[in-house]
């Protein structure tokens, strides 16, 4: 407030013994130009609570507080450089962090050589300040002191809007600062930080401590740590978060130990060697830089720290892992659990190799940081691509082989052909039937094997499933095994939409059930009738095929047996090859499926797939 | 009517399971057999310039294994089609192949001068399928 100019009062004019009389009755100070403290009174002293000596010859702490805002301070030093009169409220806090607010009005004097002095006279008018300043902290701006609410639980909603303010150990509830919001009290830079903070507690329904720092006095920035806690509803939602506020700085301890902690966190990640953990700011500016950074990248921690993130990504994959680096910074906390982003990193030799990382999202106060974790996996890559292709080459082996192998079983078969038309006698026939037999079984073996080598090949062609129309064929096709005509088949199809799978794998499924189905049934009796039921169940995302019988069944033991590759329950005349149930399996994984089965010797067996569609 | 046929085939039994049942079929038919698809063609060029000869007889029908080294059953087929450019449809050709080895079934589905396959061993009744089918058409079209 600028009060109207008086008439120039010469400091040499006033005689101590009008100070002392003054001093008497008022508070008040006298200071040069550049703000030292010439006079003092002893009520000055006594407010202050220093001694005259301390005060004597320094600034006026009075004009330095932090906790007017800029604009006083501005107002006041312009007022009386123009040798204007100024009115107003100061803060200090005194020796023992005692706060005062002092209505202050400060003269300018001309002494005898031409230097401006100042006397400040001082009302002290704490109390009454203190009572109205909680409603007050709505209307300041910025900077607020914090210390207000540092006693007092604050509920607030998701939108950490203030729904409730209680001092705790006097029980008194602070109606007017209702309806503000949280942010009011704190600075601008801290209200992203704080926000993320809230969110958490309302999301994850987890407590969260929030740390920030405030100027709430001539002593400077204060510590504040903020335990930020939710309150559950009878439904277990979070219905709203407690907020109560501490100063922590004032405990030397505290700082003691967090400086510790600091230290040991510091060492595990610098020498950490094995992994790459890498800080950076939100703009991707790298903050920290590990051992295992160093090793990977082969830049060292000073050739780093400052310079972006994507100094590390291949120029050629820059475009691609931006794209992804962006997206993790969109979305609040970094990766979620179990996601990881994979890159191709550059090294300072100009090599390109892969990686793996998973980011996360941290704030430390007010900054908003991000960690990455990142391993090397240009070993496991190609370990995958090595595997990648050696399977591939042994399915190819393996088919060729047992396409090579069946030639000369084929060749076998032309010359018993040609056998069959010569003069032969019974006996030679019978013998002949039998090695075309073994050969058959042969044949069949090598057929079911290249099969089995070709289905992760074949199941990227789709086609469209009538699954009666394949069952029929199937069955038809099955139609000449032995004891095939004594079968009740049972079969229930319920398909109403389009099934898109691979034909010739999902009928191969079909054809090995019903196969061993019917190969493993019971002999027929006047009183029992062996039974074959299909079930096919076709829901939107997947069908359920059920084929049971009521055959010999397997053993329980063996039940995990079923599906290794050349297992076979019985020999007894059977003519399995030992990779029917193999190759079921192999195409109900390779089509992402699942197959269960589930028996009980004497009783019968039932199997389980589902298989989901493969629609685009 | 097919009188002449021509077999090509590295595999000796094969070769010689082939030509016996085409003789249990018919005895008339006069087999001819190579073990390899050059000597097939140097066949082919001679009974070109020596048309009409009783022994150098232009044969209907041909079968050839897919599986062979060298030169292989399709790689046959395009050195065919190459030395009578176009005119190759005048045989009626069938792939011999030892198992249903998806691709080559495929290829010789697809492929032009090729009419079909036949799966091995011969027996009486395929070679009779493939006969009797071609004997009723005279004239040469292309059927496949």
């Amino acid at each position: 407030m600028k009060v109207q100019k008086l008439e120039k009062i010469k400091f040499e004019d006033i005689s101590p013994e009008v100070l002392k009389v003054l001093g008497a009755h008022l508070t008040f100070t006298i200071t040069d130009t550049i703000g030292r403290v010439i006079y003092a009174n002893d009520n000055y002293c006594k407010l202050i609570g220093k001694p005259k000596n301390t005060i004597l010859g320094y600034g006026n702490d009075i004009l330095k507080s932090q906790l007017c805002t800029d604009k006083v301070y501005k107002e006041l030093w312009s007022a009386i450089n123009d040798g204007n009169t100024w009115k107003g409220v100061l803060h200090h806090k005194s020796e023992g962090s005692k706060h005062l607010w002092l209505e202050t009005a400060i003269y300018p004097m001309q002494s005898q050589n031409g230097n401006q002095k100042y006397i400040s006279i001082y009302e002290n008018i704490t109390d009454y300040y203190e009572l109205q300043n909680i409603s007050d902290t709505r209307e300041r701006e910025g900077r607020v002191a914090m210390r207000n609410i540092s006693e007092i639980t604050l509920s607030i909603n998701n939108r950490a809007k203030i729904l409730r303010a209680t001092d705790n150990e006097i029980n008194k509830d602070y109606d007017d600062i209702v309806g503000t919001y949280i942010y009011d009290f704190l600075d601008k830079d801290y209200h992203d930080a704080i926000r993320s903070k809230i969110k958490e507690a309302f999301t994850h329904k987890i407590p969260v401590e929030f740390q920030f720092a405030s100027y709430t006095g001539s002593s400077g920035s204060q510590l504040f740590i903020s335990d930020i806690e939710p309150v559950f509803n009878k439904s277990g939602q979070v219905s709203y978060v407690n907020v109560t506020t501490e100063v922590k700085t004032k405990d030397v301890r505290i700082l003691k130990r967090l400086k510790d902690i600091e230290t040991k966190y510091k060492a595990v990640l610098k020498s950490c060697e094995f992994g790459i953990i890498i800080v950076t700011d939100e703009d991707g500016v790298i903050k920290e830089w590990n051992e295992g950074a160093h090793l990977a990248f082969g830049y060292t921690e000073s050739e780093v720290i400052g310079r972006s993130l994507t100094m590390l990504i291949s120029k050629n994959h820059l475009e691609q892992g931006l794209k992804e680096l962006l997206k993790i910074k969109a979305t609040t906390g970094g990766h979620t659990r179990g996601e990881t982003t994979e890159l191709i990193g550059f090294k300072k030799n100009g090599e390109e190799f892969p990686l793996e990382l998973v980011i996360h999202e941290w704030y430390c106060g007010k900054e908003r940081y991000f960690s990455t974790v990142m391993l090397d996996v240009s070993k496991r890559k190609k370990l995958e691509n090595r595997l990648r292709q050696k399977t591939k080459d042994l399915e190819l082996f393996l088919y060729r082989s047992a396409h090579d192998l069946k030639a000369p079983i084929t060749s076998a078969e032309g010359l018993i052909e040609l056998i069959r038309y010569e003069d032969i006698d019974g006996d030679t026939l019978q013998l002949i039937e039998m090695l075309s037999a073994t050969l058959n079984q042969g044949k069949l073996l090598f057929d079911n094997l290249a099969f089995a080598a070709s289905i992760s090949q074949k199941k990227s062609e789709l086609n469209i499933i009538n699954f009666e129309k394949e069952i029929n064929r199937i069955l038809n096709m099955l139609s000449g095994l032995d004891g095939y005509e004594h079968i009740d088949f049972n079969i229930k199809i319920d398909q109403t939409k389009r099934f898109l799978s691979n034909r010739e794998l999902l009928c191969s499924i079909f054809q090995n059930l019903v196969q061993n189905a019917i190969i493993y049934s019971k002999t027929p009796r006047i009183d029992f009738r062996p039974k074959i039921n299909i079930d096919v169940k076709q829901m939107t995302s997947q069908v359920q095929i059920t084929v049971s019988d009521n055959g010999i069944g397997i053993n329980n033991e063996n039940k995990d047996k079923v599906f290794d590759i050349y297992y076979r329950a019985s020999n007894e005349g059977k003519q399995g090859t030992g990779l029917g149930l193999y190759i079921v399996k192999c195409i109900v994984e390779d089509l992402q499926g699942s197959i269960s089965v589930d028996s009980q010797l004497g009783v019968g067996t039932t199997f389980k797939i589902t298989i989901p569609n493969q629609k685009k | 009517m097919i009188r002449n046929v021509m077999i090509v085939d590295d595999n000796k039994i094969d070769l010689f399971v082939t030509k016996k049942i085409i003789e249990k079929y018919n005895p008339d038919i006069k087999t001819r057999s190579f073990i390899n698809g050059d000597s097939a063609l140097y066949f082919l060029e001679l009974c070109q310039k020596e048309r009409g000869s009783e022994i150098l007889a232009v044969p209907e029908l041909i079968l050839v294994d897919i599986n062979m080294p060298q030169m292989d059953g399709f790689e046959f087929l395009e050195k065919l089609e190459k030395q009578f450019k176009g005119q190759s449809t005048k045989f009626k050709i069938y792939m011999l192949t030892s198992s249903l080895y998806a691709e080559d079934i495929s290829r010789a589905n697809n492929n032009a001068i090729c009419t079909g396959y036949l799966c091995k061993p011969l027996t009486v009744e395929k070679f009779a399928k493939v006969y009797e089918k071609h004997l009723s058409t005279k004239e040469y079209k292309k059927t496949s």
